[in-house]
């Protein structure tokens, strides 16, 4: 997103923040964040009507897994015909806007299809919910259906050569030129996917609070975190949204605080470390090993100012309409281990993995017959984990070696806290060891982490190379 | 409902003045100190040729010729002139300059001789006495100032050849007064508070950071390859004598709009330190109306007269000049002023012949 577009964003939230009624800012809210998915999806890419369509199939996946994780007595049309209203509106009018052509005001870029088809895409989806609201057999798997198909789409738009299959297949059907492109980004979906499981998954558990369709899409779309999160919990974001406590002028500060800082650790700090920070392009012409750790350690601040950037910025306009996301990152690079780091990268999503994926796992895999041995149980934990972290970026091999590094590190440091923690702890018994001990884990995890990112952004066909610049054997 | 409080409109407020207060006071930054604040030629090595930007401060502390002085044992050599000196669509290393710097030439007494490109794109005689005026103080050993007949046509026009001259107004204008010169520059539009602000000069900061950060990649992967232009040109050219410079330049008006006048005050102002003007090659058509014109530009009655008066003055004024117009086949050349890499080796010995006669008599 450009300056521009964040101070748009900015500016609806700070519109939006000053209506009192909590209803109308929420519905308000829903309006804009549809509009933001458009908008965004527009600039994200131009491949004929599926500009508009993958917007699109999110409000209408938004709209069903409301549907599913809703209980019957919330989702009454009186209580929620504003929201499909506005939704409804909002689709159609931006799908009108074809006939504007590229004098558009609202998306020139944006490639838009017939009304007819959008009616007819509607008509199936009003079909799709009365079907599942009334036909028991499809009630009772609707629910890990919907995960099904959610993790099916990631897989599908994660792994290149079924994107690649795919987009060329849309094209045959739409007609569309296949040479414009040969991938398609799908804007938002990494998180917006993750919400919604979040949601099913509390569905299934019972935790979930019953919510209404514009709460629940607000929570889904909210335009400040859509792109790049943080991903907050359902439970306490409508909290906030149901009563937003009006902003002091502490809240205020906080918030233009915290959107100043994120323009300026984007756009200024990550975008000038980008123009010498390590990529796929500039790696083959890296002739020392000094100037490879001086672009690793470039890349290593860009990716954390560019992401924490993002962050702060999200967190400063959700501010702005009373809704405090929730923090995604807190100093990970001065953490003087792996389990802190990530404690304290990405928080969000971490604490995700950790709920849906990395208890479940440890509580099945304590609960077998035949005991693991502790040892294995971390490493099958830490490295499934992580690797799965890293299939989150993309179904590509150095994601998953680059979850599988940081799974080992956690690993190994989990074995030597545990065998070692009670020795260094009687060593560190003066204040000068004890700092000499952080300042030395500091320095190891950090450059722990920055190696990792080797694995990160460059693609497993160049790491060999990497790794021979990084230590020093390249001829 | 949510209000912006009274306190937070205030601190907006204050913010708001306080940063007027800053825009305007940047104003008094003088580019000498801003533009000194560079990687370059501290820990980063200084560029072999400038950057296209306007202002001399940022250009200098850029190039390797800022740290010149740490090299005293060597023999400099200056290279003025246009884009064919800077070296259009050729790698720093393959113009004449970074030929030559590369062949670890050196004096007959063994001093390394090292050549700094102080070409700068853009045709104006003015534009390189105020890069000559800038690099004097770093103490050249010997100035090759190649000129044309574009670059000797004078200023007092609508079409800024270079940008050089109206982006330093003050230098340019002190330097016409110093030596009382009939050349006029267009004067900036807006008052000195207002075009050295900070918000006007916001985008030339950035890029003076961008460079430094490019000048950090650089160093670790190499420059980007330089687009490459190549032959061959057309050989045809108008049927037609015209010559046009900011309006139809006839015979009579010719003689007088040459600043020969600005040239000889750049070679009084290098006082001793000797230097070669040299008339540089241009492309020379062998096809259709190549009897009337010498290329796209240069109708012959123009270019003629031009060395011919170019001839005579520095018959007049005792100047060491070299018409070397040409020297460079059409077939090597990528416009009407750029040449190859080949030709480029071809001019390079001339100019090392030139450089050999001044350093061994």
């Amino acid at each position: 997103m450009s300056i521009l577009e964040i101070s748009i964003l900015a500016a609806a939230a700070l519109v939006i923040g000053l209506i009192p009624r909590p209803q109308i800012r929420a519905h308000l809210l829903l309006l804009a964040s549809i509009l933001v998915v458009y908008w965004l999806q527009s600039r994200a890419v131009e491949i004929y009507s599926i500009t508009y369509w993958l917007p699109t199939l999110t409000l209408i996946l938004v709209a069903l897994s409301w549907v599913v994780t809703a209980p019957p007595e919330i989702r009454s049309l009186r209580t929620n015909w504003p929201a499909i209203l506005l939704a409804l509106v909002a689709i159609l009018a931006i799908d009108l806007t074809r006939y504007f052509g590229k004098t558009s005001p609202v998306f020139p870029d944006m490639a838009i299809p017939n009304p007819l088809n959008v009616f007819l895409v509607i008509a199936l989806v009003f079909l799709a919910v009365f079907l599942t609201t009334r036909l028991a057999f499809i009630k009772r798997f609707s629910l890990p259906v919907t995960i099904l198909v959610i993790l099916a789409i990631f897989v599908i738009i994660k792994l290149p050569a079924l994107d690649k299959i795919l987009y060329k297949l849309i094209s045959k059907v739409t007609g569309n030129p296949q040479d414009i492109k040969d991938t398609f980004v799908w804007l938002g979906f990494s998180y917006f996917a993750f919400r919604i499981l979040h949601t099913i998954r509390d569905r299934q558990k019972g935790l979930l609070p019953p919510v209404t369709l514009v709460e629940y899409g607000v929570y889904v779309l909210f335009f400040p975190s859509f792109v790049a999160g943080p991903i907050d919990r359902i439970e306490r974001f409508i909290r906030d949204l149901r009563a937003p406590a009006p902003l002091t002028d502490a809240d205020w500060f906080f918030a233009g605080r915290r959107l100043l800082v994120g323009l300026f650790k984007k756009f200024v700090i990550a975008d000038a470390l980008a123009l010498f920070a390590l990529d796929p392009k500039l790696l083959p012409q890296i002739h020392s090993t000094g100037w490879f750790w001086v672009l690793l350690y470039a890349y290593t601040f860009q990716i954390y100012f560019d992401f924490s950037g993002y962050s702060d910025i999200a967190i400063g306009i959700a501010q702005l309409v009373g809704i405090k996301l929730p923090e995604n990152f807190n100093a990970p690079y001065l953490k003087p281990n792996l389990t802190q780091f990530w404690n304290n990268w990405h928080i969000t999503l971490t604490q995700w993995f950790r709920a849906y994926f990395f208890n479940p796992l440890q509580r099945w895999l304590r609960s077998t017959r035949a005991p693991i041995p502790t040892w294995l149980l971390i490493l099958v934990l830490q490295l499934s984990t992580m690797v799965l972290i890293g299939l989150w970026h993309g179904i590509l091999l150095n994601f998953v070696l680059w979850g599988a590094w940081h799974g080992f590190g956690l690993f190994v440091h989990n074995r030597w806290r545990d065998a070692m923690s009670a020795r260094v702890s009687a060593w560190a018994n003066t204040p000068l060891r004890a700092n000499v001990l952080n300042v030395a884990g500091i320095l190891l995890t950090f450059h722990y982490v920055a190696i990792g990112w080797v694995f990160f952004v460059l693609p497993a066909a160049q790491i060999p190379s990497a790794i021979r610049l990084l230590i020093g054997l390249h001829s | 409902m949510n209000q912006i409080p009274k306190k937070s409109l205030r601190i907006l407020l204050k913010a708001a003045l306080l940063f007027v207060v800053f825009n305007y006071a940047f104003s008094f930054v003088p580019d000498s100190v801003l533009w000194r604040v560079s990687l370059f030629n501290t820990v980063l090595p200084g560029e072999p040729r400038f950057p296209k930007e306007g202002n001399l401060d940022f250009i200098f502390n850029m190039h390797e010729i800022a740290s010149s002085p740490q090299r005293a044992d060597e023999y400099k050599v200056v290279a003025l002139g246009d884009s064919s000196v800077w070296g259009y669509s050729l790698e720093p290393n393959e113009t004449f300059a970074g030929i030559i710097n590369a062949s670890g030439m050196s004096t007959c007494k063994g001093q390394p001789i090292h050549v700094y490109n102080l070409g700068y794109p853009g045709t104006s005689v003015l534009k390189d006495a105020l890069i000559l005026q800038r690099a004097l103080p770093y103490k050249p050993d010997l100035i090759i100032w190649n000129v044309t007949l574009l670059s000797m046509f004078d200023s007092k026009i609508d079409i800024d050849f270079s940008v050089l001259p109206p982006s330093n107004p003050e230098i340019a204008q002190n330097f016409i007064e110093q030596y009382k010169l009939s050349t006029k520059i267009t004067p900036p539009t807006g008052s000195a508070l207002q075009t050295r602000s900070f918000l006007n000069r916001r985008e030339q900061i950035a890029r003076f950071i961008k460079y430094q950060l490019d000048g950090i990649r650089w160093q670790a992967v190499g420059r980007e390859p330089v687009d490459k232009a190549t032959p061959p040109l057309a050989m045809d050219v108008a049927a037609n004598k015209l010559f046009k410079r900011g309006g139809i330049i006839t015979p009579e008006v010719l003689p007088n709009r040459l600043e020969f006048n600005v040239l000889n005050a750049g070679i009084r102002m290098a006082g001793n330190t000797p230097i070669v003007i040299i008339n540089e090659p241009i492309l020379v058509v062998n096809g259709a109306n190549s009897g009337i014109r010498y290329d796209e530009v240069y109708p012959h009655w123009a270019y003629d007269r031009y060395r011919v008066l170019m001839t005579a003055k520095a018959k007049q004024y005792h100047w060491d000049y070299t018409d070397l117009w040409n020297i460079i086949p059409p077939s090597q050349f990528t416009s009407i002023f750029h040449r190859t890499v080949n030709s480029e080796k071809t001019y390079t010995q001339v100019i090392q012949d030139i450089i050999k006669k001044n350093t061994c008599p």
